[in-house]
């Protein structure tokens, strides 16, 4: 055995160019595999740990149709009140256009309401957020985050200044810390965001309406209860309609992003898995090239005492130790490169590290492809009849 | 210990048989030293292959060593060939990329000798063809005769029952002619049987017996 790892490398050796040429289709193939997959797992994986970051603990209701029973914001504190349930906050979106003095942008104004500040766990810099007085009186009262007040003021202790949205005049009465970890940090970063009262904002937009579409939900006691609450509650008002309203959990869009990730990487698996094939194709033609150069020696080694088993073996052995030198050197350019790709993109809080899993697979499959498409070739070579073989002359 | 009895072998060559060797019967004794000679296409090679093991025969028996060859497998003729038989051909049959003590050692480990005892039988057996400082070189480094050499020290190196000699001159001047049958008759006083197919009659004459085969029959030759 070690004889013939022995004979396998010199023969590999005594033809370097051909050998890296052969070996090239399974280092396509293992790249491909590692660091697509790699990828993938690491953007994934930046992606689910900022959802769990935000915690499990909200519930997001839509209302797509309100079969003629509207929710206003008085329903949301009456639903309050329901065991299970914690904190309602309507939630209703525009964008506007903000200025200040000179300046100008847009940027996307929430209207809600007190409640949503512990919901989505905010917090707060400088001044306070809304408050439920400014809801009722209709304040022209604004919260921003920092990004906005950076953008817009040009400075964040600006508590006090006013700005105007869409041409109306808003005190900003609390800055906001902008949220690293957020979802929308992480699909839209430094965007500018400003919340205001949801009465305000009836004002301000044509969109938004008094009829609530859209609100948020935090558990009294646990996530389970609470979404089973609110969704009979909705059932109840809905006509039963189960296709009236979506009630949804940070775990489902965990779920859901998830499993998006895993079939993506399935499928870029297999594709990289078929460029290994081809490889081994690569391998298995360069094998039969090699046993008829080789029959000659095929003939001598039988004519001293070789058996099929050893020819066998010798062959096998070959193809193997080709692909298994095409998978490590496959691997160590996919960590190179994976290496690259973290520094380039290192502004984007992801990490991309060579997924160990995956390479353990890419080693099993680069093996079990030596195996299989050696075994031909091996056999060809182990079956060749010792006079036949003496006798070619190539 | 070789006992060839009604041996045949046909080659089919379009729709015609050829008998290569049509019911040859031979018995050498151990420590003879026998040559073969007959025109090209007579059946000599062919001869060779069958008692070296490398072809069996179509119909009649072949012992060797009291062993019956045509019962076994491929992988135990290999096994036999290793243990009884070394080969020196007419092209020297080296393995290129292995230099000439790696060469010499190949049937040694075919067989499953230990590494140690590998490294002083290689030596001892080139040393015995004279060859001990171009161990390391390549067969292309090394002139015909010496390639011979080499290809002698892998034949004996098994200790063999029968050298087998396919022509071994047949590529070779004169010089390292009688260099080379010089080796084999030192080998035949130390006891051990040769056979020699030779188209060369001096070469001939000088074994202990000639057999002359032609159309593949055999005929013993008198000297």
């Amino acid at each position: 055995m070690i004889q013939s790892f022995k004979m396998a490398l010199k023969s590999i050796a005594g033809n370097k160019f051909r050998a890296f040429l052969t070996m090239l289709g399974i280092i396509i193939g293992v790249m491909a595999l590692v660091i697509l997959v790699s990828l993938v797992s690491g953007a994934t994986g930046s992606v689910t740990d900022s959802i769990s970051s935000l915690g499990n603990n909200l519930l997001t209701v839509t209302i797509s149709d309100d079969k003629g029973a509207p929710v206003k914001l008085q329903t949301l504190n009456e639903w309050m009140e329901k065991d299970g349930i914690g904190l309602i906050a309507p939630s209703g979106e525009t964008s506007a256009t903000a200025r200040y003095e000179g300046n100008s942008g847009s940027i996307t104004v929430y209207g809600t309401t007190p409640p949503y500040e512990t919901i989505n766990g905010l917090s707060i810099l400088l001044g306070r957020f809304i408050k439920s007085s400014d809801v009722d009186n209709h304040t022209n009262v604004v919260v921003i985050n920092e990004t906005a007040a950076t953008e817009l003021i040009g400075y964040t202790d600006c508590i006090g200044e006013e700005v105007s949205l869409d041409g109306i005049k808003y005190t900003v009465v609390g800055l906001l810390e902008d949220d690293e970890d957020s979802l929308t940090a992480v699909f839209g970063r430094g965007s500018t965001v400003a919340y205001i009262p949801y009465t305000s904002l009836l004002r301000l937009s044509s969109e938004a309406s008094s009829n609530i579409t859209s609100f948020s939900v935090s558990a009294e006691t646990d996530m389970a209860t609470a979404e089973a609450t609110m969704t009979s509650i909705l059932m109840d008002r809905f006509d039963q309609d189960d296709d009236a309203f979506t009630v949804s959990s940070r775990d489902a869009l965990e779920d859901a992003m998830s499993d998006v990730t895993s079939v993506l990487m399935i499928l870029l698996g297999s594709i990289a898995g078929i460029s290994l094939i081809v490889g081994g194709i690569g391998i298995m033609n360069i094998m039969l090239v090699t046993v008829t150069e080789r029959t000659r020696e095929i003939g001598i080694r039988k004519a001293i005492g070789a058996g099929r088993g050893v020819i066998l073996q010798q062959f096998l052995l070959e193809s193997v130790v080709l692909c298994m030198f095409g998978c490590v050197i496959g691997v160590f350019l996919s960590w190179a490169v994976l290496r690259i790709i973290s520094v380039v993109v290192s502004s984007l809080s992801m990490s991309f590290s060579l997924e160990w899993n995956v390479v353990l697979i890419a080693v099993g499959f680069c093996f079990l492809i030596g195996i299989v498409f050696g075994l031909y070739p091996a056999n060809k070579a182990a079956k060749m009849a010792p006079i036949d073989a003496l006798r070619y002359d190539g | 210990m070789i006992d060839l009895k009604n041996v045949s072998r046909i080659y089919q060559v379009g729709s015609e048989k050829v008998y290569a060797l049509d019911k040859a019967t031979l018995h050498v004794d151990e420590g003879e030293f026998v040559s073969i000679t007959g025109p090209s296409g007579s059946g000599k090679s062919t001869l060779m292959n069958i008692i070296g093991c490398l072809d069996t025969a179509d119909s009649g028996t072949y012992l060797l060593d009291d062993i019956p060859i045509e019962d076994y497998t491929e992988t135990e003729l290999a096994k036999i060939r290793n243990q009884k038989i070394g080969f020196v051909f007419q092209s020297f049959n080296l393995i290129n990329k292995l230099t000439a003590a790696e060469n010499v050692e190949l049937p040694l480990i075919y067989r499953g000798v230990s590494k140690a005892e590998r490294k002083s039988r290689v030596s001892e057996a080139l040393e015995r063809v004279n060859l001990t400082r171009w161990a390391r070189h390549l067969p292309s480094e090394l002139s015909g005769g010496q390639q011979q050499r080499v290809a002698i020290a892998r034949a004996i190196i098994t200790k063999p029952s029968l050298i087998l000699g396919d022509e071994p001159t047949g590529n070779l001047d004169s010089k390292t002619t009688d260099e080379i049958i010089g080796i084999f008759h030192e080998l035949h006083d130390q006891g051990n049987t040769i056979m020699l197919i030779t188209h060369d009659r001096e070469i001939a004459e000088q074994a202990s017996r000639i057999i002359h085969i032609l159309d593949g029959k055999l005929s013993e030759v008198s000297i």
